[in-house]
């Protein structure tokens, strides 16, 4: 397996002067591809500001990121913008779909602005929706859904675009741990398919869907585990 | 999806904010045009009445003896040799400003006996006369010929002459075209006729008494026209007549300095109420702008969505605009300055006055656009 992901001494802080905190310090992380990782780590560690930083969607201090031999730093503001859109799906745990758009028309989204037919649009994000186990609600309202099938919704957006990185913050934590399992397996299933999921997650009941464990404490990185 | 679907969904959603946007620049777009046309309409109304007015230049020959009285201008036909001369019509052409020399009319005065009884005989050109003497009405036939004449209403009562009858003068024939109605001038007693058949009538080949100017003056400065035509005519004398047409001007001129100044303010307002619309909406969307960065949109794909969508409702604003502002107009602007003011209907100025709205729409939104397309994603984000 090659590495799909390494940072190099990625260091980030927030606030200014005295207000001054240190989220992450010189993380050295390497990702396989096809590897399902967990974040896991107390709150305030710098999980969420950690993944952010792993989509492109924030700049460190100080450090690099190469993620399919890419300098990702290196990039534009808009070219880091279609990183992402190439190479990212995100997952979230507040969902974030957009309000007034179907499920359907949420999964087709990060294809609006490539040049693709409306109707292969419409295939791939029903035949994904069919796949999350949401056949049949493609042209309900987010607030039709119930938090489960939200974030089904949200995880068939990350993949509509065939990236090979999924990230995602504490996809079940809005959910209770019937959902969340559910969820849980279908994030196996995806790894199963070959993708790289990076997830952050405060159960460590879910480690026995991952293959790695990366412990954060107080923005650093204490040690990072294969899981059997 | 296209861009397009979202912003279609997006406009659905807040179609409240987008009406109050769309009526605002609606409403500033129609009272801008209504002012700008209308406006525009009276100071061509004002240049037209020149030609209405008449002459508002009069050419006489410098002289000391006076004898002959026409239209408040004095003039001595004995004197021959101090007439102007025929070339005298084609060197006013030739003036730095002729451009707005609209009409050059000469006229040839002088005095023949019919039936033992002086008439007095005025040499014009009938084309130019006609034209610009609009208050002149005329009972009778468009001349036809150059022996076709007009003749005063008192001249008509005094000789027993009527229209459509051939009269005998120094033993030439003449066919009367026309009586003028009452002027309560001069003009009732006098006879007009082709100038050329005057200067034969009256030995005066190739002499003018007088030549009447009229000048497009809402183009140029008169007293300059003056100047320069007494350059070209030397030894004559030369009269700018403008205080008829002064005062209207200045209504004009006040009415056009006043539209400018609450086009202005309209125009402000308007770019300030989009201003606010956009800044609020775009403050509410400051989360789906990030959601949207987070999954690959561009900074300039949000800004092309913003600014799409806030064209999408000026275009329409703009349209009603001008229909409504030139409505108005047509019917206010007669009212407003007692004058007959025609305000047409014209597609350039549509199509400038859409473009103008739009421009003005888009430059109030780019500041907010800009502002929530560059907003931090994870900070968006976290809004709720
Ligand atoms: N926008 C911000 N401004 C200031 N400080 C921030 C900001 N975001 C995060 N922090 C700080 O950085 C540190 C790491 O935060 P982060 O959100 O990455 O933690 P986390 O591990 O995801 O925590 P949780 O498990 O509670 O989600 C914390 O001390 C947090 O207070
Ligand atoms: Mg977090």
């Amino acid at each position: 397996m090659s590495v799909l992901l390494k940072t190099d001494q990625i260091s980030k802080g927030y606030g200014l002067g005295e207000n001054r905190v240190t989220a992450l310090q010189e993380i050295n992380l390497s990702v396989l591809e096809g590897s399902f990782l967990a974040l896991v780590g107390p709150s305030g560690s710098g999980k969420s500001t950690l993944l952010t930083l792993l989509g492109g969607l924030n700049r460190p201090d100080k450090g690099t990121l190469w993620i399919d031999d890419i300098d990702v730093y290196g990039l534009s503001g808009e070219k880091m913008a279609d990183f992402r859109r190439e190479y990212i799906g995100f997952v979230f745990q507040q969902f974030h779909l957009m309000p007034y758009l179907t499920a359907l028309e949420n999964v087709m989204l990060p294809l609006a602005v490539k040049k693709m037919a409306v109707q292969e649009q419409r295939q791939r994000a029903i035949a994904l929706l069919e796949r999350v186990g949401l056949a049949g609600k493609e042209h309900r309202l987010p607030h039709q859904l119930s938090g489960g099938e939200q974030e089904r919704v949200a995880i068939a957006r990350a993949i509509v675009n065939k990236p090979p990185l999924i990230l995602a913050d504490e996809p079940t934590g809005a959910l209770d741990s019937q959902m969340g399992e559910q969820i849980m397996e279908l994030f196996q299933e995806l790894h199963r398919d070959g993708l790289t999921i990076i997830m952050v997650t405060h159960n460590l009941d879910y480690l026995r869907y991952v293959s790695q464990a990366a412990y954060l404490k107080d923005g650093r990185l204490q040690k990072v585990e294969e899981i059997s | 999806m296209t861009l397009w679907d979202i912003i279609g969904s997006s406009l659905k959603r807040r179609w409240r904010k987008a009406i109050i946007l769309t009526v605002g620049l609606f409403l500033a777009t129609s009272i801008s045009v209504a002012l700008f046309s209308a406006s525009k309409a009276m100071r061509e109304e004002v240049a037209d009445s020149f030609d209405l007015i008449g002459a508002n230049i009069s050419i006489i020959p410098t002289q000391e003896e006076l004898s002959l009285n026409y239209g408040g201008i004095s003039l001595a036909p004995s004197q021959k040799d101090t007439l102007l001369q025929d070339e005298a019509l084609q060197k006013i052409r030739t003036i730095a400003n002729a451009e707005s020399i609209a009409r050059v009319a000469p006229k040839v005065l002088g005095h023949i006996t019919s039936d033992g009884q002086p008439v007095t005989v005025v040499g014009v050109s009938f084309a130019d006369e006609l034209k610009m003497k609009k208050w002149w009405k005329i009972t009778g036939d468009q001349p036809r010929g150059g022996a076709d004449i007009l003749i005063g209403e008192n001249l008509a009562a005094e000789k027993g002459w009527h229209t459509g009858q051939s009269i005998d003068l120094n033993g030439k024939t003449f066919r009367i075209f026309g009586q003028l109605v009452p002027t309560g001038s001069d003009e009732d007693n006098l006879l007009f006729m082709d100038w050329k058949q005057a200067q034969d009538l009256l030995q005066m080949q190739g002499k003018l008494s007088f030549i009447e100017v009229s000048a497009l003056c809402s183009t140029c400065p008169i007293d300059d026209i003056t100047a320069q035509i007494g350059t070209v005519l030397p030894g004559s004398q030369v009269t700018a007549l403008k205080e008829t047409l002064v005062a209207r001007e200045g209504i004009v001129d006040r009415f056009t300095t006043l539209s400018l100044v609450v086009g202005a303010v309209t125009a402000i307002a308007g770019m300030l109420l989009v201003f606010l619309l956009v800044s609020s909406t775009i403050r509410e969307r400051t989360k789906e702008l990030g959601i949207l960065r987070s999954i690959g949109f561009r900074k300039s794909h949000l800004m092309q969505m913003l600014l799409s969508e806030v064209a999408l409702l000026t275009i329409p604003a703009g349209a009603a605009g001008y229909l409504a502002g030139l409505s108005l107009s047509r019917w206010a602007a007669p009212i407003i300055v007692q004058m007959d003011v025609t305000v047409p209907w014209n597609g350039k100025e549509a199509l400038l006055s859409v473009g103008i709205t739009v421009l003005l729409g888009l430059t109030a939104s780019l500041v907010p656009a800009w502002r929530g397309a560059s907003k931090d994603p994870v900070e968006a984000m976290r809004m709720l």
